[in-house]
């Protein structure tokens, strides 16, 4: 399978995952602090050496499509586009000084699950407290909001290393 | 301009990073999103709201001449209204619901607008309740500490009261230790603060000192109200009551808190008592 039509088969599964799975989540009262998003998944998932100008159109047009199922307009499209340029300047704080082939994508098998596990949890954190201020656009209760982008991140990096490895396994198939 | 192309591609990311989100920023607030739209007025109106602060709480020391002027000017209005240039006439009667208990008197406080206590025959007194507020002639009016006489004229605000001193006045009243009949009446010996009772029999033991006080057979008050309190006690030769001066409770010359007294049942007993005595005459 040519990688283009297997990277939007990837975007297709992540997007049902997220708007079919995630958003139906009950948790009851808990559902405040676990609002998890894992879509970006596939933004994390592009090669290293990837365009970052693309890496962050294909991010902007993603996060539209989130925002058309959330009803929020413009929030997941801000924080997605901020995900991949941060991307884009973190990725070089986690990969080997050398002999890492920038065509691939990071991947546990590429730099160890420790490595992969910080890759994942800063930049779902980064994204979750991007999109929890925007979407108060306020300073009150700064620290509440931090604890909900904290507790959402976890549960979002256990679901997204679930689906790294399904990605994985595709890729091969 | 070589240089500022090689910038701009250098920080390319930035920019377009930037871009996007400026992108993303006015969708958020342009769409459809309540919230939002009234979170950047608020937050904006934070800047301004600071910004008219600071600038008023300089700009205020110039018109303080100004505003002391106008304080004075309000002072001396309100001023001019404390100085009793208003009457107050809303009220109405004081009720209380009560289902085993049946009240019989209601009452409404008054204010003594106009009162004399130096005529020779006729004192009266006005008070600043009328038919607005269902003040009708006969009822009673009760100062702080007795009784002080009965509304005989009323209109719209206004009533007029004829005190005990007035020489039209008669009460039954009773000696509050024997329980006694008899009535008030004002003579012409009589001052300000003084009464005299008759009708008191003379087999009846009163002594100075003793209370005389409202016995509510005319059902204009209540009964047991003071009236005043015995001063001398002289027998009426040829008579058999004896003449009775009592010093008033209520003080005339200070009359300000008065409470006029409305018999709900008056009615009642003066259509049974009518009945009876036609009954006899037939």
């Amino acid at each position: 399978m040519n990688p283009i039509t297997r990277y939007i088969v990837k975007l297709f599964f992540v997007i049902l995952i997220q708007v079919v799975a995630l958003k139906n989540l009950e948790l009851g009262a808990a559902n405040w602090w676990v609002t998890p998003f894992v879509y970006f998944i596939v933004i994390l998932d592009l090669p290293v050496k990837f365009n970052p100008i693309l890496s962050m159109l294909v991010a902007l047009i993603l996060g539209l499509v989130i925002d058309m199922f959330y009803d929020t307009y413009g929030l997941h499209a801000s924080a997605a586009v901020s995900i991949a340029m941060f991307r884009y300047y973190f990725t070089g704080f986690i990969l080997p000084r050398d002999g890492f082939d920038t065509s691939s994508s990071l991947t546990v098998q590429n730099v160890g699950l420790g490595k992969y596990l910080v890759y994942i949890g800063v930049l779902s954190v980064i994204y979750h407290l991007w999109f929890f201020s925007l979407e108060a656009f306020t300073f009150d209760m700064f620290f509440l909001r931090l604890t909900q982008a904290f507790v959402s991140s976890v549960v979002a990096v256990v679901v997204i290393l679930f689906l790294h490895y399904v990605f994985v396994k595709f890729d091969r198939y | 301009m070589q240089n500022i192309i090689r910038l701009l591609q250098k920080f390319q990311v930035v920019l377009l990073f930037c871009l996007l989100q400026a992108l993303c920023l006015v969708l958020v607030f342009s769409g459809n999103n309540a919230y939002h739209r009234s979170s950047i007025a608020s937050s904006s109106n934070v800047v301004v709201g600071n910004f008219y602060e600071m600038s008023h709480s300089v700009s205020s020391y110039f018109n303080l001449k100004e505003e002391n002027k106008q304080l004075v000017k309000e002072n001396l209005i309100q001023k001019k209204q404390l100085l009793g240039s208003q009457i107050e006439v809303g009220k109405s009667f004081m009720i209380i619901n009560e289902k085993v208990y049946q009240q019989q008197y209601e009452l409404l406080d008054a204010k003594v607008i106009n009162s004399s206590i130096t005529a020779p025959k006729h004192n009266f007194i006005t008070i600043n309740v009328g038919n607005d507020l269902q003040v009708k002639p006969n009822m009673g009016v009760i100062g702080t500490k007795g009784i002080i006489g009965v509304t005989v004229a009323c209109n719209s605000s206004f009533s007029t009261v004829t005190p005990i001193i007035n020489a039209n006045f008669v009460l039954p009243i009773r000696h509050a230790k024997s329980k006694t009949f008899g009535r008030v009446v004002w003579e012409d010996d009589d001052s300000y603060n003084t009464a005299t009772v008759i009708d008191v029999p003379s087999s009846v033991a009163v002594a100075e000192g003793d209370l005389v006080e409202t016995r509510g057979s005319a059902g204009i008050f209540p009964e047991g109200v003071p009236v005043g309190i015995v001063i001398s006690v002289k027998p009426v030769t040829g008579q058999t009551y004896q003449k009775i001066k009592i010093e008033l409770i209520e003080d005339f010359s200070s009359l300000y808190n008065v409470t006029v007294v409305k018999n709900v049942k008056k009615q009642e007993q003066r259509e049974l008592e009518m009945q009876t005595i036609e009954n006899y005459q037939q």
